[in-house]
């Protein structure tokens, strides 16, 4: 027979996984336009248009499919988990309506103008409007990580009559994980559209094509994505002790250590093969005093294992573990491609190097990746809780048959596969395509503040309200 | 701006793998939070000054 819990459990994962691929996108490519068309009011090179003009194509597709799967996870809530909807609602839903309100008029209302108003709306009222939708993405991701902080960290409520109550919504919302979480999702966005944009740069330069836009984002990319990642990794490690704290059976399952307190000093494991039910690893292939170095920060510092968390209380150390290790092992070589962009561009030789070109293409997903593994390790370490602590996922789950979920979830593959197929489609369309001509020029201003005030017509220019 | 030469390509190359390491090393609190704070503003100035001292735009192409 078919458990339903599963199944609710799969879809979910499906079709939230399949979501957040597109707001990751579209949350980085926001704030890198906004950047970009700064860029181009300041110096008038028209290479930042063309950029621009370029990435806008890609934000508007990645933000249409995030707004419509989006869209889904509201109803899979109060349907598939009808007990997590009924008990959390009174604090979850407040959150997810504030998410909901700021992506809709913050970001839809601007977006209009940022697709369509080039030509029909004066520079700063257009800039404005980028700036606008920049703004609305990180708010309503905001709301979004304090409803899902909320659910690792749960605070500010009190059961009554089976119902969760809030008592104070400033701990609802500011919860003790939030503050840490917040900025690692803002970066994961920022590092995925930085290896984004040097990603498609690179291609073109191994291809030799639109040269000088090339150049301009194969420069752009790195330079963001180099200080970006020292930012995520400081920020991962400030987020490690805090969850360690806060789940330690999380961590302890990223860690792949069992036993009450391991050997010191403690390796650090990259491959194991777990056996959950003898609370013990198979296999266990590592670097040794690594675990000490890295996670007690001293030569001969022991690390707790899963074994101190009650069987029915622990999450799925390998879903955990390798979740873990693939994000932490993308940032390590996100790490190494920025150290190693300095290095070439110290050379002069950024634009030259074939086989950094080709890592650079290889890695123009990898922030998708590292974010969509990052989510495992929140949302798989968190279980079996759906709220920490206080409500088991298999408790959470509408009183539905399996099959009926079995049969949306099958729908949901075909439709986000419809979903999937058309993006790349299109997005590598745009890709081959290449950038568009840009036939307006402007005169350099020099400043940001010049730029912004209004346009004095000259006769001989090119005219661009 | 730096010799091309293939012994000093090699130690250039180990170089930065060491000090790429330290920093990476140091910006995720091995050494503690405050040399990981310092680590991480000595990280993020040195490479705003390198991307102002070697603007990639003049690069060779």
């Amino acid at each position: 027979m078919m458990d339903p819990s599963v199944i609710a459990r799969t879809q979910f994962a499906f079709t939230v996984s399949f979501h957040i691929i597109f707001p990751t996108i579209s949350i980085g490519l926001a704030s890198f336009l906004a950047i970009i068309e700064g860029l181009w009011l300041k110096t008038k090179d028209e290479i930042y248009l063309q950029i621009y003009k370029f990435w806008l194509n890609i934000f508007a597709m990645s933000f249409g499919v995030g707004v419509v799967t989006g869209i889904v996870l509201s109803f899979e809530f109060g349907l598939g988990f009808a007990r997590f909807a009924e008990i959390a609602g009174p604090a979850i839903g407040p959150m997810i309506a504030m998410e909901v309100l700021t992506a809709f008029f913050l970001e839809a209302g601007f977006l209009g103008i940022m697709l369509f108003g080039m030509n029909r709306v004066g520079p700063r009222l257009h800039f404005f409007a980028t700036c606008m939708v920049a703004v609305g993405t990180l708010l309503s991701a905001s709301w979004i990580l304090s409803a899902n902080s909320w659910m690792q960290t749960p605070d500010g409520v009190s059961f009554q009559n089976g119902r969760l109550v809030v008592v104070d919504w400033i701990r609802v919302i500011v919860n003790p994980s939030w503050l840490f979480r917040l900025p690692h999702m803002f970066m994961a966005a920022f590092l995925t559209a930085s290896f984004l944009v040097s990603g498609v740069g690179a291609w073109y330069l191994l291809r030799g094509k639109y040269l000088a836009f090339a150049r301009k984002s194969v420069a752009l990319g790195t330079a963001f994505a180099t200080v970006l990642i020292g930012v995520q990794v400081f920020l991962g490690d400030i987020l490690y002790g805090t969850m360690l704290h806060y789940q330690p059976s999380k961590m302890q399952a990223a860690e792949g250590f069992w036993p009450k307190k391991s050997q010191s000093p403690a390796p650090y494991y990259w491959i194991i093969v777990p056996d959950q039910k003898n609370e013990r690893n198979r296999v266990a292939i590592g670097i040794p005093w690594l675990g000490s170095i890295w996670l007690t920060h001293s030569l001969r510092g022991r690390v707790a294992g899963l074994s101190n968390t009650p069987p029915d209380r622990q999450p799925i150390m390998g879903m955990v573990f390798y979740s873990f290790r693939t994000m932490y092992g993308i940032a390590i070589l996100m790490f190494a491609v920025g150290i190693a962009s300095i290095w070439h561009r110290l050379k002069g030789t950024l634009f030259v190097s074939r086989g950094f070109l080709w890592l650079l293409v290889w890695m123009t997903p990898c922030g998708i990746f590292a974010t969509l593994a990052g989510w495992y390790v929140a949302e798989t370490g968190r279980q079996p809780w759906v709220i920490w602590g206080m409500l088991r996922t298999a408790d959470a789950v509408s009183p539905v048959p399996g099959h009926a979920f079995l049969s949306t979830l099958i729908a949901f593959v075909c439709v986000y596969s419809m979903f999937l197929a058309a993006f790349l489609y299109f997005a590598l369309r745009i890709i081959r395509r290449g950038p568009m001509e840009i036939s307006v020029y402007a005169e350099a201003s020099g400043s940001l503040k010049n730029a912004l005030r209004p346009y004095v017509l000259d006769s001989s220019e090119p005219v661009r309200r | 701006m730096i010799g091309t030469n293939r012994v000093a390509r090699i130690c250039y190359s180990i170089a930065a793998l060491i000090i790429g390491g330290l920093f990476f090393f140091d910006i995720i609190g091995v050494f503690g939070l405050s040399l990981a704070i310092v680590g991480l503003i000595v990280f993020v100035v040195c490479s705003l000054v390198v991307f102002r001292l070697a603007p990639a735009e003049g690069a060779p192409q």
